[in-house]
């Protein structure tokens, strides 16, 4: 009862005060700040005509490498408390048509998957969603047969690849201009073509391999765990 | 038009954080808590988006739609949408985690009650 | 590069453990170490390069430029001093804690190694939103290692972690959503363009993040719980690591916060932490009382962004933060792993270094800081100076019984982790010490009187080397403490060279904190040392604070005088500190014992002289209060020193009594008064040492200081009775010996004053007097040998040959005082301010008022009353037949035990019986009192911290909604 009160207390001034605050955030009809900066040079500065990509990729590599890490951590944290404590989904045999359908749509998945990647810098697309894309691929073959994929346990070489290809990617731009994650010293090719953006499309190559491992992983980590308890 | 669907953006994801935020006060159940947290970071989500909105503008890649020269009038702000992705990203790494260690928490405990986990306190 | 290399190279580390350690277990061990021992050297070469050891040039720095272009476009790191110190910091803990936390399962490797890029990655975090980005990280692994822990509660603390992560991660989402729309940047600097009300609600928000985050009270719940219930090897390495980053970050962004008025802050920290160390003064577990520790850090984090700024700012923070982290960090990796409650079998010995870091204590590093910061706030307001030290002050009485309280033993692996943060600490110390040393003084000006200054430092020097020796003669199971001992007159024999305050300070400190080290060494040590340890830092922070509050003098009058006045009289244990000093003497070593009632309880005296002096002219305002408080307790412990039966209990009662007599004369504020206390000191030192040399002699020989299993020793070790005897007729106070020159100045004092009363009952106390001394002689010397006894040898001549010199030099000054007198007298006529006339000094013969006292010609006739008696004696040809001591019989019944014939058995029955009521009146109900008070306001305190992971989350909204309430100045 008194939760009840203390939350609707709560709730109802943050409510007064998102109404007062939220009418003094008049709607803009031009570009401000950062932004306007980063669509007016963002093409000419990484060479990438996604500028969502340009900005997460070449302006703001560093959040981004922050976020591949968050996956990381969590990723790990997950698959070492379930290693540790099994959770005990049981695995139970694939119906037939998750079975079929666990055979014919890999390829096409996968397919889009990578088109998402290596295309992230031209049009929409990067290798957070791509990785996703690849990830359940992952989990479709899993659910469609009895046994676990990756049985000999090459994830975690992957990830740890990919991890380390992005942070070398990073110091190599170090080592060329002197500053971390910079994609732009080879190069940034023209605009639009898949050979551009500089780095670009390599770092999103190691974000998609990184991030589809580490899900991939985790879903592993979930079936590993059925047949234990 | 866009004005209202500015203002009208603004307040449903205001009301999903604040429903969020009451449903994380006063559940007890640990996975209704944890999709009470999903509610408000959606909330939040709409909000960086919102932030970054201009009126009948589009997405900020160039493609032949869009010339070179005009592309500061045409297309919206790229950076909320870079944030929003980093944003989401972590929400469902901070979630999965969240997830597992709430089930764990509930079967160890032998209930998934909140109230029941304050062994430690004072 | 360097910057990159600092921050990235843990990273990389993870990358591939993650693959090693499923492979290669104990390679991927190695390998990740190479990695952190790379990272460390990249930022040990950036502090060199920034200059950042001095500590004077905090605010330099080296940018690492990522991403394309330039901020605010793209992100900056800023290695500045105080963040790449701080690194060192986070990397040694890394690198010290591998070990414990993989010891168990090695795949938590990737997650240490990117917990150590995401700290540093925050602490020279230049972006708002990069920042959100390393403080998920921080969250993510938080929540993972703790549950990848074995500990039992592991669940509930990571549910609890994770619920005020999201709660933090949507508040801090929100405010950068506010930012970024009005100011279109995300920098840091962004804060400061905000204005109106986005800025009040971005205020309000940040606040309630960085205070969460921080765990400073209110909003602490979540991180009590999780040092208390977390693994102690992860929390160790998580308030090193994860902590330190958060409250270093925490402390860049406060003094930006848009708010008016920044002194709120230190108004909530100052709340937080008097509150906040109510509750912890009451926790009874370890870990949750380094968890209130940590809420006190924070709280003083808030303090310092609201009083100081710049360069202050940047060293107070960095100092206070990184030595405290460092000292958690220790007091964590002590703790037994394998224990069921790991904390409570921390190792004794080295587990209290880092406790006196925490709580200050100079010269540890930490001090320095508090003093500073202390300095400053007696500027600002005495009221928020007075809140802190009382919040400073509980927060050393929970963490010395976290220290007094452990059974004292070396953990058998891991000693090497403690051993190395310990050096640290010490490096520390040394450090900050040299780089203070100028503000210290030993010109020895706080006295003008160099007379009374060589006396003290006599007093303390010959102290501190007649008991020296006696250290090594320990019985079983004393450890060591000739060291602590050594330390501590050391110090004391410089306090008389003190030229100002912090000086004085230091040096007092160090002695009594050196004393508790000492005392808590002997065999029964437990009891006593707790409340010497409590107060011995109330005297201090009472100290502290009168001598931040007088500035450029040493102690000011007005509220300073009386604050110094409190703090002695706890040292002098008047006025129910007896508390302290009675359990203290009689659970010390013995021969600590004599060290602290002959010796160190002069500094209280000392101080008090130097104090009445400081303000410029003798100024006892209260001294009829001093002298009140002195009288009653000189006759209260006299009658408890009569009715106990415990040889080092009674001499510890009995030297209480005796200071009372020193306050009298000290109160009378005359020069006979102050001539008698004079006196007096330098007298119950000579005796007083004696009596307890000879009682450590006794205690060593036969192993117990309980009267029912002494007597009939004067047989086995004449000398040590011959020189007890000595003495005990000197503090008896009758003529021809050294007492009744004391009593006779204080008499004059008192009768010249008009303080009858005082008077009559100090006399009252002498008799009181007589009796515990009469049955000491008795109990312990006389009467009949006790059949264990039987064959127990002279005391060592390591005790001996100091009673022996003590002995001769009380006896010259009982004969010849004009001796002493001749100097003392001028010195203190020539004190400012002393009223009265002086005792007039012709020869042998001194001239009061009330008449003339020639201690020689009485001594003369007295000795030779003496011979002729003894003559008598001798030639009368009659001796005493010598009995066992069962050789009696109770009506045909054989007395089955010793103890019931025992002479001194239930010796003062009758004057128990009519005295029973005073110790059912004295005055230590006061203090038990005081405490319960605290026990009650801590226990309401913390009812707040229900358990419930929720109302830690609604314990931040409502902070919130206050905090904004607040900001807009009403609803």
């Amino acid at each position: 009862m008194i939760r009840t009160l203390t939350g609707l207390i709560i709730v109802l001034v943050l409510g007064a005060v998102a109404a007062a605050v939220i009418p003094e955030m008049q709607m803009r009809e031009e570009l401000q700040g950062v932004g306007y900066s980063y669509v007016s040079r963002g093409m000419d500065d990484t060479g990438s005509s996604n500028l969502v990509t340009a900005v997460i990729v070449a302006y703001r590599g560093l959040d981004t490498l922050g976020e591949v890490v968050v996956l990381f951590c969590a990723s790990t944290a997950v698959v070492l408390i379930l290693t540790l404590y099994p959770i005990g989904i049981k695995a139970s045999e694939p119906s037939r048509v998750v079975a079929f359908t666990a055979k014919v749509l890999p390829a096409p998945i996968l397919l889009f998957g990578v088109y998402f990647i290596a295309h992230s810098h031209i049009s929409p697309g990067g290798g957070f969603p791509g990785g996703t894309v690849i990830a359940s691929v992952f989990l479709l073959v899993m659910l469609g047969s009895s046994s676990v994929p990756d049985g000999r346990g090459r994830l975690p070489a992957i990830e740890s690849l990919a991890g380390l290809s992005f942070g070398l990617l990073g110091f190599w731009g170090i080592m060329t201009v002197g500053q971390f994650l910079n994609n732009a010293f080879l190069g940034t090719g023209t605009p639009g073509t898949i050979v551009s953006g500089g780095l670009i499309p390599l770092i999103s190559i190691a974000i998609g391999a990184k991030v589809a491992s580490e899900f991939s992983g985790v879903f592993k980590a979930f079936r590993n765990t059925g047949g234990t308890v | 038009m866009s004005t209202a669907f500015y203002w009208s953006i603004a307040g449903t994801a205001a009301g999903l954080v604040l429903v969020g935020l009451w449903g994380i006060l006063t559940r007890k159940h640990i996975l209704r808590i944890a999709l009470a947290f999903t509610l408000a970071d959606t909330g939040v989500n709409l909000l960086l988006v919102w932030s970054g909105y201009l009126p009948g503008r589009t997405a900020p890649i160039v493609d032949g739609t869009i010339s070179a020269s005009g592309i500061t009038s045409a297309v919206v702000d790229p950076l909320p949408q870079a944030m929003v992705l980093t944003s989401i990203v972590i929400g469902v790494a901070v979630a999965a985690l969240f997830v597992v260690v709430g089930v764990l928490a509930s079967r160890r405990t032998g209930s998934a009650d909140v109230r029941r986990m304050k062994e430690l306190r004072w | 590069m360097v910057v990159a290399l600092a921050v990235f190279l843990p990273l990389l580390g993870a990358f591939i453990s993650v693959w090693l350690s499923r492979r290669k277990p104990r390679l991927s061990v190695i390998v990740s170490r190479l990695f952190l021992a790379g990272g460390l050297h990249s930022t040990i070469v950036l502090s060199i390069k920034l200059n950042a050891w001095s500590f004077s040039d905090l605010g330099n720095s080296i940018i690492l430029r990522t991403g394309v272009g330039a901020p605010p476009l793209s992100i900056n790191l800023e290695a500045t001093g105080g963040a790449v110190i701080a690194a060192i910091v986070v990397y040694v803990a890394a690198i010290l804690g591998i070990s414990r936390l993989t010891s168990r399962n090695v795949k938590t490797l990737p997650l240490l190694l990117s917990l150590v890029t995401a700290s540093l990655g925050l602490l020279f975090a230049t972006d708002l939103f990069n920042s959100f980005v390393f403080l998920e990280i921080g969250s993510i692994i938080t929540i993972g290692l703790t549950a990848a822990c074995r500990c039992r509660r592991r669940w509930e603390v990571a549910v609890k972690v994770a619920l005020v992560s999201g709660l933090v991660t949507i508040l801090y989402l929100l405010a950068i959503v506010v930012i970024y729309k009005t100011t279109g940047e995300l920098r840091f600097e962004a804060l400061g363009m905000l204005h109106g009300f986005p800025a009040l609600l971005v205020s309000g928000l940040m606040l309630t993040v960085i205070m969460t985050e921080i765990k400073a009270f209110p909003l602490s719940g979540w991180g009590l719980d999780f040092y208390e219930g977390a693994s102690p090897g992860f929390a160790g390495v998580y308030s090193a690591t994860w902590s330190l980053a958060v409250l270093m970050w925490s402390a860049g962004i406060l003094p930006r916060l848009p708010i008016p008025n920044l002194q709120i802050l230190a108004w909530i920290g100052a709340g937080g932490l008097v509150l906040g160390q109510f509750a912890g003064f009451r926790a009874t577990s370890p870990g949750r009382m380094m968890g209130y520790s940590s809420a006190a850090y924070a709280s003083i984090l808030l303090i310092l962004a609201g009083t100081t700024t710049g360069h202050d700012y940047l060293q107070l923070t960095l100092v206070l933060m990184i030595f405290a982290a460092i000292a958690k960090f220790t007091v964590f990796m002590l703790a037994d792993p394998e224990n069921e409650n790991p904390l409570k079998s921390a190792a004794g010995n080295l587990l209290l270094l880092p406790i006196l870091v925490i709580a200050g204590i100079p010269p540890l590093p930490v001090f320095w800081a508090k003093f500073k910061l202390l300095s400053i706030l007696a500027g600002v307001s005495p009221l928020m100076l007075a809140a802190v030290v009382l919040g400073l002050f509980l927060e050393a009485v929970y963490l010395l019984r976290l220290w007094s309280k452990r059974p004292v033993r070396f953990l058998k692996n891991g000693r090497l982790v403690p051993a190395v943060t310990s050096l640290l600490m010490a490096a520390g110390a040394i450090w900050l010490t040299a780089g203070f040393w100028r503000s210290l003084s030993f010109s020895g000006s706080l006295l003008s009187s160099s007379t009374l200054r060589i006396l003290f430092m006599t007093v303390f020097g010959a102290g501190t080397l007649l008991t020296l020796p006696g250290a090594w003669n320990r019985i079983k199971g004393e450890r060591s403490y000739w060291f602590w001992m050594l330390l501590s007159g050391i110090s004391l024999t410089f306090l008389p060279m003190a030229g100002n305050g912090i000086t004085f300070y230091i040096l007092w400190e160090v002695s009594a904190f050196a004393a508790v080290i000492a005392v808590s060494r002997g065999s029964r040590a437990a009891a006593g040392t707790f409340w010497f340890a409590v107060f011995a830092a109330a005297s201090g922070f009472l100290l502290l604070a009168s001598i931040v509050l007088s500035r450029s003098m040493f102690i000011a009058p007005g509220i300073p005088l009386i604050l110094v006045a409190i703090a002695a009289l706890f040292k002098l244990g008047q006025m129910g500190a007896h508390l302290w000093s009675v359990r203290a003497y009689s659970a010390a070593p013995a021969t600590m014992s004599a060290f602290m009632a002959g010796t160190s309880s002069k500094a209280a005296v000392f101080l008090l002289v130097v104090a009445a002096l400081g303000t410029g002219a003798v100024a006892m305002p209260a001294g009829s209060v001093l002298a009140w408080a002195g009288v009653l307790t000189a006759l209260s412990m006299a009658v408890m020193a009569a009715l106990s039966s415990d040889y080092k209990k009674v001499l510890a009662y009995a030297s209480v009594s005796q200071m009372g007599y020193i306050l009298i004369g000290l109160g009378l504020a005359s020069v006979m008064g102050w001539t008698a206390a004079i006196y007096h000191t330098f007298h119950h030192f000579l005796f007083k040492m004696i009596l307890f040399l000879g009682a450590a002699g006794v205690i060593f020989r036969t192993g117990t200081s309980d009267y029912n299993r002494l007597g009939g020793l004067i047989r086995r070790m004449p000398l040590t009775f011959t020189f007890t005897l000595i003495s005990v007729i000197a503090f008896a106070g009758v003529p021809p010996l050294a007492g009744f020159g004391g009593k006779w100045f204080l008499y004059n004092g008192l009768i010249e004053t008009g303080w009858l009363p005082i008077a009559l009952i100090a006399m009252f106390a002498s008799v009181v007097a007589f009796l515990y001394a009469f049955r000491l002689l008795h109990a312990v010397f006389l009467g009949q040998l006790s059949t264990v006894n039987a064959r127990v040898k002279e005391a060592p001549l390591a005790l001996l040959v100091p009673q022996g010199i003590l002995t001769a030099a009380l006896m010259l000054f009982s004969f010849r005082p004009t001796l002493f007198l001749e100097h003392i007298v001028p010195a203190i006529e020539s004190l400012p301010g002393l009223k009265g006339v002086a005792p007039v000094i012709n020869g042998t013969i001194v001239t009061t008022p009330l008449g003339n006292w020639n201690a020689w010609a009485v001594g003369m006739m007295v000795m030779g009353l003496f011979g002729f008696a003894f003559v008598f004696y001798w030639l009368s040809g009659k001796r005493p037949k010598h009995v066992g001591q069962l050789d009696i019989g109770f009506a045909g019944e054989l007395p089955p035990s010793a103890e019931e014939v025992h002479y001194a058995g239930n010796f003062f029955k009758p004057y128990r019986r009519a005295l029973a009521f005073l110790p059912r009146i004295h005055a230590g109900k006061v203090f038990s009192g005081i405490t319960e008070v605290f026990k009650i306001a801590g226990d309401s305190v913390r009812a707040i911290f229900t358990g419930d992971a929720r109302t830690y989350l609604a314990h931040s909204l409502i902070f919130l909604v206050i905090v904004l309430i607040y900001l807009r100045g009403g609803i």
